[in-house]
């Protein structure tokens, strides 16, 4: 089962699929706050203890990778409302910068609490256990999870709320309420990207849960469009597969990247998604074929 | 003593943090852009002083100004080919704010990635000693080096002389219309592009000089010197009310002060977890930051 790819001569690509796979969950963790008006960038302190989480229980306890997930999951899912808090009172990059400050805590709190985390040295010999049908499996089931919530009466309402707080609560859209589910839908999806990550990996530290994951992650929910979930999927997807692409121009790859998001910024600030929805429009129009 | 030292050398080096904040806090204040490529710029400034040291051997004094040159128009140049187009295409301030964000990300790669290269594979360097000769004072069981008391002065004199600029200045005071509001400023006559990079300018320009600063004192010059210092800058922005240049400075020597005392008292590896510390908590107990004023609506 492990080597799906490889019975069509693609396994060499799995390590890149998984690895798709896993930042489009953390990226859509990022975008399901995002798109709902809460700047929160704690999805990197939920991967983070979801990773720390699944880690120690499967490594110290011998619980199959089931258990650890659920327990990580449960974790996160426990920590999400304290970020109702700051998600009460803050907005915009105040919000983000209060939420990012949580997520550097928690990394300071990972470089010091050795017993649990390894401390700087990271934590070695994790199981691993990810596999990648189970990760296709995860993030098709977050991919529907993400649809329900996203193009439904409530993704209606999440939009509103991020138009403008006020006029959805004119309208009778429990402020509260939302920014709970949100939140507790980016810890979800935050611990099982982590999760799989530390079961993928083999081993963690606290520098995969800095400044670093937190520019990337955004970066890749920012660069596909916010105001879907597919758009994460598609930023992450892009965002993962580039620097492999750029692998032969040691060196340059970074430059390259970083280029190709302020292009795509400064021509379609709204992300990609805005931009393949508006060929696809233009596309229509001009091939009668396809108009509807 | 022991005590007082470290909380002396904790200003002096929270005044060189004020001096690369205030970029931060001004263009965030004034013009609503979170430039995350202004550590890159920092670690520009200090980079191309090791490289113009290499070519001409200037003392240190026509240095910083020479860099504050080069990294006031590199910010603007950064501006120009990044910021100012994604201003252009959007219309709804929340989503430039995120755009501009994300673009900063890509401009402060694109400059790392850069500084990465021509560094050797992100080699440390450090400055030719010659440069300037370390001497040290002792007043009354203090002992300051001059490097020090260079660098508070410095740090103190810029960072006054801009916050006196954005009062009383025309062009400073035109500079606050627009963080109030840039439609109406525009309609009253203000070049709001022209003053959009100076305002970037200005603070690239701040950056520049606390890049070769920080270089000289650390003995130290790598691409990774910036990120650090850009939470420290977030927290200061945050305790200092963004837009305000007296907050950056203030913010920025409790900063200091607070992390040396952390240092004093409890132990090095929670130094970090101050200034992140600090931003959850002045953000909940008080969103505006302690200099709240000069500059408009901030929530």
């Amino acid at each position: 089962m492990d080597n799906v790819l490889g019975y069509v001569g693609l396994g060499a690509y799995t390590s890149l699929v998984i690895f798709i796979l896993l930042n489009m969950m953390l990226a859509a963790s990022i975008q399901v706050v995002m798109a709902s008006g809460v700047f929160s960038m704690a999805s990197v302190a939920f991967a983070a203890i979801g990773a720390y989480a699944s880690a120690d229980l499967t490594k110290y306890y011998d619980v199959s990778l089931g258990v650890g997930m659920l327990v990580a999951v449960a974790i996160c899912m426990v920590i999400a409302p304290i970020f109702l808090v700051p998600a009460q009172r803050l907005q915009g990059m105040y919000l983000a910068l209060a939420t990012l400050a949580f997520v550097l805590v928690f990394q300071v709190f990972a470089l010091n609490a050795a017993n649990l985390t390894g401390g700087a040295l990271g934590l070695f010999g994790i199981p691993i256990l990810t596999t990648l049908p189970a990760v296709f499996l995860a993030a098709v089931a977050c991919a529907y999870l993400l649809h329900i919530t996203q193009s439904s009466r409530t993704g209606r309402a999440l939009r509103t709320m991020r138009f403008d707080p006020q006029l959805a609560t004119t309208f009778g859209i429990n402020l509260l309420r939302y920014r709970l589910l949100v939140l507790e839908l980016s810890a979800v999806l935050g611990a099982v990207s982590g999760a799989f990550t530390a079961h993928y990996l083999a081993f963690i530290s606290p520098n995969l849960y800095g400044f670093g994951a937190v520019t990337t992650a955004l970066s890749m929910a920012i660069f596909g469009g916010l105001h879907f979930w597919t758009g994460a999927y598609l930023g992450a997807g892009i965002l993962t597969i580039l620097p492999q692409l750029l692998l032969g121009l040691a060196g340059w790859s970074d430059l390259i990247n970083g280029a190709l998001i302020v292009a795509v910024m400064v021509f379609q600030p709204g992300g990609l998604l805005v931009g393949l929805s508006q060929a696809a429009r233009f596309v229509r129009k001009r091939v009668p074929a396809l108009a509807r | 003593m022991l005590v007082l030292q470290q909380l002396i050398n904790g200003l002096i080096l929270g005044s060189v943090y004020a001096l690369f904040a205030i970029g931060l806090s001004l263009v965030w204040g004034i013009l609503k852009i979170l430039n995350m490529a202004h550590a890159a710029i920092f670690t520009w400034g200090a980079t191309a002083a090791f490289f113009l040291l290499r070519w001409v051997p200037l003392p240190l004094y026509l240095l910083i100004p020479a860099m504050m040159l080069f990294t006031g128009l590199l910010a603007a140049i950064v501006d120009f080919l990044a910021f100012r187009p994604v201003r252009r295409q959007q219309r709804n301030p929340d989503d430039a704010e995120l755009a501009t964000l994300v673009t900063s990300l890509g401009a402060a790669a694109v400059l790392l990635a850069i500084d990465v290269k021509v560094t050797d594979n992100g080699a440390v360097l450090s400055y030719p000693d010659a440069l300037f000769t370390i001497q040290r004072v002792t007043i009354a069981g203090i002992t300051v080096t001059n490097l020090q008391i260079g660098m508070f002065v410095l740090a103190v004199v810029l960072s006054l002389s801009a916050a006196a600029f954005i009062k009383w200045n025309r062009t400073g005071k035109a500079m606050r219309a627009i963080a109030v509001n840039p439609d109406m400023a525009a309609m009253l006559g203000v070049n709001v592009d022209r003053l959009t990079i100076a305002t970037i300018a200005v603070g690239g320009a701040l950056a520049g000089a606390a890049g070769v600063l920080l270089g000289v004192a650390f003995h130290a010059i790598h691409s990774e010197m910036g990120e650090p210092l850009l939470l420290k800058a977030f927290a200061i922005t945050i305790l200092g009310s963004a837009g305000s240049v007296v907050g950056a400075l203030v913010g920025g020597m409790l900063l200091g002060v607070i992390e040396a005392s952390v240092l004093t008292f409890a132990s090095a590896s929670y130094r970090d977890a101050v200034s992140f510390g600090l931003i959850v908590v002045v953000l909940l107990q008080r969103p505006k930051g302690i200099f709240a004023g000069a500059t408009g609506e901030r929530l």
